[in-house]
């Protein structure tokens, strides 16, 4: 199948006067046409650094590439200009952001808001394309197309997203990256805008990159899950692999073992001990060593080869000999 | 609303000043009519030439308003396009703007205004050019303070990851969320605008006789002041009332656009 994106060996630091951030440290992977990724990780795992990279979005005054690629449709976007770039955003690649509450902007229309996107991208499309265009989006997100003519505020948290999403897909883009597209909804709503996101993904053959901290979400809706700690995908495979294998990355069966069983009764969470990494000072071998309930001497001193089982894919030094 | 209503009456003025009185009555000269008392001829009493007092104020009402609404429309144009380049781009570009408007603003603004029309010649336009110098650095400053608040917003994100450059995010997103404080502040300079041009050309700077300006009718009356005080007292007074109704019309739009206020 046709690779639409392929991330190789991505280093991105950030910058600062006093300190250098690790935020994304040597990850590599791709995404198939019609495919769904998951990237699933703790806060500050470089989940959210990754799409800005992809988006080329990243701060410019503090933030640095340092190594690896982007390919998007065989391009490197890291080494292309502003305009083609720009060329791509909204139009090649998608972005829902988290919060619908503060992504729309409040002194436009929802279908001002839409067409605007369209307008950056289709300069010669009529205004009454255009038009037709935001109306078939809007009942597309389940909105319905005679609201287009009201202000955000005037819309709840679940319709707001949708409004975003629409945003985000009106020029049809091949792959939409999702930044934590639920966090800040309740739970009903969540599942509805996911089966919302997951329909409009078949309809359109569209590419997904899901990014979550949710391991329920992404058990739903992915066909290929990354686990990202400290800035590297330290396990990664099918939904299969990663969700009904035995064999695991230390850090992904503390993951899951944190989840309260809802058949047994629970008096505490069984939390992975200590805390993330400081990403100006990260730990030598291993990242996740420190934590590690499994830590050999090895462990300590060299950073683990990826192993990869029938493409079910893991960093520690534990399957090394498998 | 009383802001509101009065201003409407000297806008009202203003526009229709030919109507209401032929501007022969205002550049008369009639040494036989100096200095009268209020009478049914001169409302308000005739000045040192004998012009009547209540058509100079009322073709003055167009002078001074156009004088506030020009050279506030300049400087908001101009310290908008400055303010809002140095807020979204910040770095140095942001310095370099604001310390070369700091060190315009170290200049005390009367005085600036006065350099510039001593430079340029006295005159309308000069003292528009005046005017408008001295407030762009204080426009600046509040347009940029504005958009620093709007630039973090992660709509503003969501617009660049849907493709659109700095000149769109900038006058689609940032400008229109900033329209509350640049409005009040706007409404607020007219007067301050008012008052300044009125110095100034009380001080021989600015609008030349015999073309009435409040401003210089205070100046023009105040050898007269002792005689007839009702010279002073009008157009003071009515700079005063315009300046005054234009500070409640900006208290009155900063309530009704702030939201956090309702």
């Amino acid at each position: 199948m046709e690779t639409v994106l392929e991330v190789e060996n991505l280093y991105v630091e950030y910058r600062t006067e006093e300190e250098l951030v690790r935020a994304v440290n040597g990850i590599s992977f791709e995404v198939l046409k019609g495919e769904n990724l998951g990237l699933v990780g703790e806060t500050g795992a470089g989940k959210t650094t990754t799409a800005l990279t992809i988006m080329g979005l990243l701060p410019p005054e503090v933030s640095v590439v340092r190594q690896g690629r982007v390919l998007f449709k065989h391009v490197d976007l890291i080494t292309q200009s502003e305009s083609y770039l720009r060329s791509v955003r909204g139009n090649g690649i998608g972005m829902v952001f988290s919060d619908p509450m503060t992504s729309l902007n409040p002194v436009l229309t929802v279908g001002e808001q839409i067409a605007e996107v369209l307008h950056l991208h289709y300069q010669e499309m009529s205004s009454e394309d255009v038009e037709d265009r935001v109306n078939e989006i809007l009942s597309l997100v389940g909105i319905p197309p005679q609201r287009k003519n009201e202000y955000p505020h005037q819309f709840s948290g679940g319709m707001r997203q949708r409004v975003v999403i629409a945003m985000a897909i009106v020029c049809n883009p091949e792959l939409l990256i999702a930044d934590e597209p639920t966090t800040a909804l309740d739970v009903t709503i969540q599942a509805q805008i996911l089966d919302m996101i997951e329909e409009l993904r078949r309809k359109m053959s569209m590419s997904m990159i899901l990014i979550s901290h949710d391991l329920g979400v992404i058990a739903e809706t992915c066909e290929k899950v990354a686990v990202m700690y400290a800035g590297e995908i330290v396990e990664y495979g099918s939904v299969e692999h990663i969700y009904e294998s035995d064999v695991h990355h230390p850090y992904t069966s503390g993951l899951f073992g944190s989840i309260p069983d809802i058949t047994k009764e629970t008096r505490r969470l069984n939390p992975i001990p200590g805390m993330m990494p400081d990403p100006t000072n990260l730990p030598s071998g291993c990242k996740f060593h420190p934590r590690c309930p499994e830590c050999i001497e090895i462990c300590r001193k060299v950073a683990p080869e990826t192993v990869d089982i029938d493409g079910h894919q893991i960093s520690c030094h534990l399957f090394a000999e498998v | 609303m009383f802001g509101l209503c009065v201003l409407a009456f000297f806008v009202f003025l203003a526009v229709f000043a030919d109507v209401l009185v032929d501007y022969d009555r205002v550049i008369e000269q009639n040494s036989a009519d100096r200095l009268q008392p209020p009478s049914a001829a001169h409302w308000f009493g005739t000045d040192g030439y004998g012009r009547d007092v209540f058509s100079r104020i009322i073709y003055g009402t167009r002078v001074s308003l156009l004088i506030g609404l020009t050279s506030v429309a300049a400087a908001m144009l101009i310290g908008g396009v400055l303010g809002a380049v140095a807020g979204y781009y910040g770095g140095v570009i942001d310095s370099v703007i604001m310390r070369t408007l700091d060190s315009i603003m170290c200049i005390p603004p009367v005085l600036l205004a006065l350099a510039i029309v001593a430079s340029l010649g006295p005159g309308m336009r000069n003292l528009l050019i005046a005017i408008t110098v001295s407030t762009v650095p204080g426009f600046t400053r509040i347009v940029r303070s504005a958009v620093l608040q709007v630039v973090g917003e992660e709509f503003i994100e969501a617009a660049r990851a849907c493709g659109a450059s700095d000149a769109t995010i900038i006058c689609r997103h940032i400008i229109p969320n900033c329209m509350g404080p640049i409005i009040v502040s706007a409404t607020m300079q007219v007067g301050m605008q008012i008052i300044n041009a009125a110095s100034l050309s009380f001080l021989g700077m600015g609008v030349q006789p015999p073309s009435p300006e409040w401003g210089s009718m205070l100046a023009e009356s105040r050898e007269f002041m002792r005689r007839l005080p009702l010279l002073v007292f009008v157009p003071g007074c009515t700079i005063t009332l315009v300046a005054l109704c234009l500070n409640l019309l900006g208290d009155g739009l900063r309530d009704a656009l702030d939201p956090r206020l309702r």
